[in-house]
C-alpha cells in the first residue's frame, strides 16, 4: 500500500500536470482499475476505453479532491460513473429483463477459494450485463439498492430482483466451472 | 453457503486483483492529455476574475462617489461676504438686483403653495405669482424680493434634514433667528430648482459652515420627501422576489437528430418558477444607476413522456406444495417474472436552481411619487443545481435523470452555464420618504448553449418574469 504522504505528493504534482506524477498514479492504480472495469463491461477492450476515459478525467478534474477520504475511492467512483454511462449508452439495461428461476444448490466455500481470480473475474464478465452491473454494484462497491435505483434508474425491488438471479447465475457458472475441472 | 459469505468470497478475491491491460494504453492517456491540456486556471478562476471585476467596479465608484462628496465639501467655502454690494434687507426682505433665474424654472416654497418664476430678459416682461404667506416676484429689473413673512429659506441636507439656515451675507443679517417653522426638503420634486443661480446673491449657513447654493434646496411644501440635492450618490438596497418562467430554444448540431429535437420539444414545457434576490447600489445625480447583489431563481419545466405498447416486466408470487415422505406439506412460494405490453408513461418535473451574482446599470429618472428606471447587466453563475428526467438522445429514447448532485447522470448540462445578459425596466412608488415598492419587468438569456459539447443540441435558455419588491434609501 502506498504511504499517504507519497500519494498526496504525487496528486500535487499531477495538479502542476508534472507527466512524471500522472505516470506514477497511472501505473499504481492501472491494474486494480482494470478490473473494476472489466467487471463493467462486455469485453477487454471497452474496458480498457473506460480505463483511459477515466484517467483522461481524473487527471483533467483532480483539484476536484478535496484530499477527504481515500484517494482510491475517489478515483474508483469515478471509474463506475464513467462504466454506467457507458451501460446507459450501449442500453445494456435492457438485458435486466427474462430470466429463468434457478434451482441450483450452491456451491460451497472452497469452490471460490480454490478458483482464481481470473476465473472469478470471467465468470462475472459472463453475466448478462443487467446483473452484472446491479451485481458489481452492491456485492463489490458496496452501494445500496437505493443508490442502485437511483443511478440506473431502476426501482430498488427491481435491483433487489436483479441481484438475486445475478448471484443465482454466478454460483451456477462457478459451479459448471468447477465441473469441469473436475 | 450464505448470500453474504458467498458476497464477501467473491468481493474478497477481486479487491485487490490487478488486471493486465494494453501497453500502449498510458501513451494514448498522455497524447489526449496533450491535446486537452489541464486548465491552467482552477475551474472557478473565471468567476473569481469576473467577481473581482464585479467588486473593483463598485470600488471604484464608490471612490467617485467620494470624490463628488469632496467637490460639494469645496463648493461649501463660499466666502462668508458675497461679490455683490447690492444685497440688501428691507424690513424683513431681501432685495438682489444681480439676481439670475433661468428660463421656466418652476419651484416651490411657503407652505402648500407653488410659484413659478419666468425669466425673460429680452423683453422684460415681469412675472410673478403671490399666495398668502409669501411672495416672490422678478421684475423687469431681474430683481428678486423675498417676503421674510414667510420665512421659508431653509435648507436641509440629508445628514441632517432642516437645519441649514439662510444667511444674508451682505446685510449680515441672519434670517434664521426668525424662522420658526421647519420645512422638509425634497431636490428631486423640485430638480429645477438647481439651475438658479441663487449663490450668486445667497449663501446658506450650516454648522457654521456656508454651503453652496447649488446645495441648496427650496423647502417642500408637503413636507414628504426630505433629501438634500447633491452630487453625492445615494445609496440604496432593493430586496425582491417574484415569478418566473423560461423558455429554451433547441438547435440541433446533425439533421440526424431532427427527430429527437422535436421529442424533446414536444415533451417539455415550462412552469413557473421564482426569481428572488437583493441588491446594493448607487443612484447619482445624473439618474445613473450601478448596482450588485445575489439572486437566486428557479427554472422549472414538466416531462411528459408516454410510450406505447412498451413491454413491462411483471412478477407474480406463485404458491406450490410438497408433500413429504413423512406426510408434512411444506408450501413453497416462488417468483416468476412475466412480459406484458402496455403503456409507459412518465411524468418529471424538473428544476434548474441557479445562483448569480447580477451586476446592473442603469438610467434612473424620479419625480414625486414615481421613478422609472431602464436597467441592464450581466449576471455570473455561481451554482446550478440541476434536478429531474429528460429524454435522453442515446438508444433507448428514454427519460433519465440528469440531476447533477448524484452519481451517474446522464450529463447533458453543464456545471456552470456562465454569463447571463439582463435586462429589465423598473417602475417604483415611493410610499415613504427612503422607501419605494418596484415593479420590475425583466428578462435573463444565456448565450451560451447551456448543453455540454459532447449533446448533439444545443440550448440556449431564457428567463423572463416580474420582480416585486422595496427598495429602502439610505
Amino acid at each position: 500500500m502506498m504511504d499517504s504522504n507519497m500519494e498526496r505528493e504525487l496528486i500535487l504534482g499531477c495538479l502542476r500536470n508534472d507527466r512524471h506524477s500522472q505516470k506514477s498514479i497511472f501505473d499504481i492504480y492501472a491494474g486494480k482499475m482494470m478490473t473494476l472495469c472489466l467487471r463493467y463491461s462486455r469485453h477487454h477492450m471497452e474496458a480498457e476505453d473506460i480505463l483511459q476515459d477515466g484517467f483522461i478525467k481524473i487527471f483533467q478534474n483532480l483539484e476536484q479532491y478535496k484530499f477527504e477520504g481515500s484517494f482510491e475511492g475517489w478515483m474508483r467512483r469515478i471509474f463506475i460513473n464513467i462504466a454506467l454511462k457507458n451501460i446507459k449508452k450501449m442500453s445494456y439495461q435492457n438485458e435486466l429483463i427474462g430470466a429463468e428461476i434457478l434451482n441450483e444448490e450452491y456451491e460451497s466455500p472452497s469452490i471460490i477459494a480454490s478458483m482464481s481470480e481470473k476465473e472469478i473475474l470471467a465468470a462475472i464478465h459472463e453475466l448478462p450485463d443487467g446483473y452484472k452491473t446491479v451485481f458489481n454494484l452492491n456485492v463489490i462497491e458496496g452501494f445500496s439498492h437505493k443508490e442502485i435505483g437511483e443511478m440506473l434508474n431502476i426501482t430498488e425491488s427491481t435491483s433487489r430482483s436483479q441481484l438475486l438471479k445475478a448471484r443465482r447465475e454466478l454460483q451456477k457458472k462457478i459451479l459448471e466451472l468447477s465441473k469441469v475441472r473436475i | 453457503m450464505n448470500h453474504n459469505e458467498f458476497d464477501k468470497q467473491i468481493k474478497n478475491k477481486l479487491s485487490q486483483y490487478e488486471s493486465t491491460y494494453s501497453g500502449d494504453l498510458w501513451a494514448n492517456i498522455e497524447k489526449s492529455l496533450d491535446n486537452n491540456p489541464k486548465r491552467a486556471l482552477p475551474y472557478f478562476s473565471g468567476k473569481m476574475l469576473l467577481l473581482s471585476g464585479s467588486l473593483l467596479m463598485i470600488i471604484c465608484a464608490v471612490g467617485y462617489a467620494h470624490l463628488q462628496n469632496m467637490d460639494t465639501k469645496k463648493l461649501s467655502s463660499i466666502p462668508n461676504s458675497l461679490p455683490y454690494s447690492n444685497n440688501r434687507a428691507q424690513s424683513g426682505s431681501i432685495e438682489n438686483e444681480n439676481i439670475e433665474i433661468e428660463q421656466s424654472n418652476t419651484f416651490t416654497f411657503s407652505q402648500g403653495q407653488e410659484t413659478k418664476i419666468k425669466k425673460n430678459v429680452e423683453n422684460n416682461s415681469h412675472s410673478s405669482l403671490n399666495n398668502s404667506d409669501s411672495n416672490l416676484s422678478k421684475n423687469s429689473k431681474n430683481k428678486i424680493s423675498y417676503n421674510s413673512k414667510a420665512r421659508v429659506f431653509q435648507a436641509t441636507n440629508k445628514q441632517d434634514p432642516a437645519s441649514a439656515q439662510l444667511v444674508d451675507n451682505a446685510d449680515s443679517k441672519n434670517l434664521s433667528k426668525i424662522m420658526d417653522d421647519t420645512y422638509s426638503l425634497n431636490s428631486k420634486d423640485f430638480a429645477e430648482t438647481k439651475s438658479i443661480s441663487t449663490q450668486k446673491i445667497m449663501s446658506v449657513e450650516y454648522d457654521n459652515m456656508i454651503l453652496s447654493l447649488n446645495d441648496f434646496i427650496i423647502p417642500d411644501p408637503k413636507g414628504k420627501c426630505p433629501k438634500f440635492y447633491t452630487n453625492v450618490p445615494q445609496y440604496f438596497i432593493e430586496t425582491y422576489l417574484g415569478p418566473e418562467f423560461n423558455s429554451s430554444v433547441l438547435t440541433n448540431k446533425d439533421s440526424e437528430f431532427d427527430l429527437y429535437k422535436n421529442l424533446r420539444i414536444n415533451s417539455e414545457s415550462s412552469l413557473l418558477g421564482y426569481n428572488m434576490g437583493f441588491r446594493i447600489g448607487m443612484e447619482f445625480r445624473n439618474g445613473f444607476v450601478i448596482k450588485s447583489g445575489m439572486n437566486l431563481s428557479n427554472m422549472r419545466n414538466r416531462l411528459d413522456f408516454k410510450q406505447n405498447n412498451v413491454e413491462i416486466l411483471k412478477y407474480k408470487v406463485v404458491p406450490s406444495d410438497t408433500i413429504h415422505g413423512n406426510g408434512t406439506v411444506a408450501y413453497v412460494f416462488d417468483t416468476i417474472s412475466y412480459i406484458e405490453k402496455g403503456v409507459r408513461s412518465i411524468r418529471n418535473y424538473n428544476s434548474i436552481k441557479s445562483l448569480e451574482i447580477p451586476l446592473w446599470v442603469g438610467f434612473q429618472k424620479e419625480y414625486i411619487r414615481w421613478s422609472i428606471a431602464l436597467n441592464t447587466g450581466v449576471s455570473l453563475q455561481m451554482l446550478n443545481i440541476q434536478t429531474g428526467k429528460v429524454i435522453s438522445h442515446l438508444t433507448p429514447q428514454e427519460p433519465v435523470e440528469f440531476t447533477n448532485s448524484t452519481t451517474g447522470h446522464y450529463e447533458i448540462f453543464k456545471r456552470s452555464f456562465g454569463i447571463g445578459l439582463l435586462a429589465s425596466s423598473q417602475i417604483g412608488y415611493k410610499i415613504a420618504p427612503n422607501y419605494q415598492l418596484i415593479f420590475e419587468p425583466y428578462v435573463r438569456y444565456y448565450p451560451r448553449s447551456i448543453t455540454v459539447n459532447e449533446y448533439p443540441l444545443k440550448q440556449n435558455l431564457f428567463a423572463y418574469g416580474v420582480n416585486l419588491g422595496i427598495k429602502l434609501g439610505f
